[in-house]
């Protein structure tokens, strides 16, 4: 639930003021969905996750006042924490099989995953733009601001990520070929 | 144009939006943020029954500083008594009068001490304490330096934990004894 945009106003510029109940209603109102995105754009990893909600709350604490509102502020909030997520990845080694797109191709075939963890194997940059794509139902155009790339990028990597999802997803389960 | 095999079946479209569902972090997580705000940010404590004057802060200050950054908030305003989660600790830093006069070569050290423990959820609110006040008695009031055999109170704070054990842990760790101060930890009475 995320309540009216006034209410959500009146509770931002509470905390501005350092109401601490203020601050919990939002954390609580916002964190739940914003974590369950965050935790599978980092690969399932809860640590990471965690650590990066914690530093989306500062960083949205040192904006807020500067926030316009043109857009909710849970839109907001998860542009913040997609951009961690975006320096999480670069600052952490890339685990074998991740990292350069077209050694996908090359990776070890996968037994017995589920969609999650087909998911968590994608190189980084697909993974994003198709969990924000078509897991939460961004669009081209709000995929390219929250990533830092063109509406025409997200669509060809969109593309790509689901041709490496399909064959992730078809080595696990051959024999859901016609599923996919 | 999308090519037909980079398509989603139905299937497979249904399976990924149904991913797109809420999670709860660990319940811990909450407290870690709103310890990590208060000390970067000065979040108003839920409890402040009293009106918290901020504390100048000179470079010739003969105790020790506390950056903090905290009670800078809402002035007067009524309590929301609120129940904690985790039972509350009071720590009294006494400084050895041989101390006094270490400052600001000290205050990385408190200011990394601060932010660990408020990282962890465990701080609540501390306050640098200046050298003068009043000490009062049934007999009426004087003036005079808060000093004692016991040495200056120079600060406190107020930090919650799981218990006194934790509690003492937290007290340990506080770099005030490595400058030959003393800390009293008290637990507070939940009344």
């Amino acid at each position: 639930m995320t309540g009216t945009a006034d209410d959500e106003r009146e509770l931002a510029t509470a905390f501005l003021h350092g109401e601490e109940p203020a601050f919990r209603e939002l954390y609580r109102r916002h964190t739940p969905a914003v974590y369950g995105l965050v935790r599978r754009l980092v690969g399932g990893r809860h640590e990471d996750a965690e650590d990066i909600v914690q530093e989306m709350w500062l960083r949205a604490a040192q904006g807020l006042g500067a926030f316009r509102w043109q857009s909710s502020l849970r839109t907001w909030l998860t542009g913040i924490a997609v951009n961690l997520c975006r320096e999480n990845g670069r600052r952490r080694a890339r685990p074998p099989g991740e990292g350069n797109p077209e050694s996908l191709a090359l990776a070890p075939p996968l037994v017995d995953i589920d969609l999650e963890r087909a998911l968590a194997t994608l190189a980084a940059g697909y993974r994003q733009v198709l969990i924000l794509h078509d897991v939460w139902g961004m669009t081209h155009e709000e995929v390219g601001n929250a990533l830092g790339i063109d509406a025409g990028t997200s669509k060809s990597q969109l593309s790509r990520a689901r041709r490496a999802l399909k064959e992730r997803l078809l080595w696990a389960s051959p024999r859901k070929e016609e599923a996919l | 144009m999308t090519a037909p095999q980079d398509e989603l079946t139905p299937e497979l479209a249904a399976r990924l939006r149904r991913l797109a569902r809420e999670e709860a972090p660990a319940p811990n997580l909450e407290e870690r943020v709103v310890g990590a705000l208060r000390a970067e940010r000065g979040v108003a404590s839920r409890r402040k029954p009293w009106t918290v004057r901020p504390v100048a802060l000179g470079a010739a200050a003969a105790t020790l500083i506390f950056v903090v950054g905290l009670g800078i908030g809402s002035r007067g305003r009524p309590s929301t008594s609120q129940p904690t989660e985790l039972p509350r600790f009071a720590l009294f830093l006494y400084e050895a009068p041989s101390s006094i006069g270490g400052g600001d070569e000290h205050v990385a050290e408190y200011k990394a001490w601060v932010r660990e423990i408020a990282k962890r959820g465990r701080l609540i609110t501390g306050e640098k304490l200046q050298d003068r006040g009043l000490l009062l008695s049934a007999l009426g009031s004087e003036e005079r330096l808060v000093e004692s055999a016991d040495g200056i109170l120079s600060g406190y704070f107020v930090i919650q934990a799981s218990s006194l054990v934790e509690a003492l842990e937290v007290a340990r760790s506080c770099p005030h004894l490595r400058h030959h101060g003393r800390i009293s930890l008290r637990p507070i009475d939940p009344v």
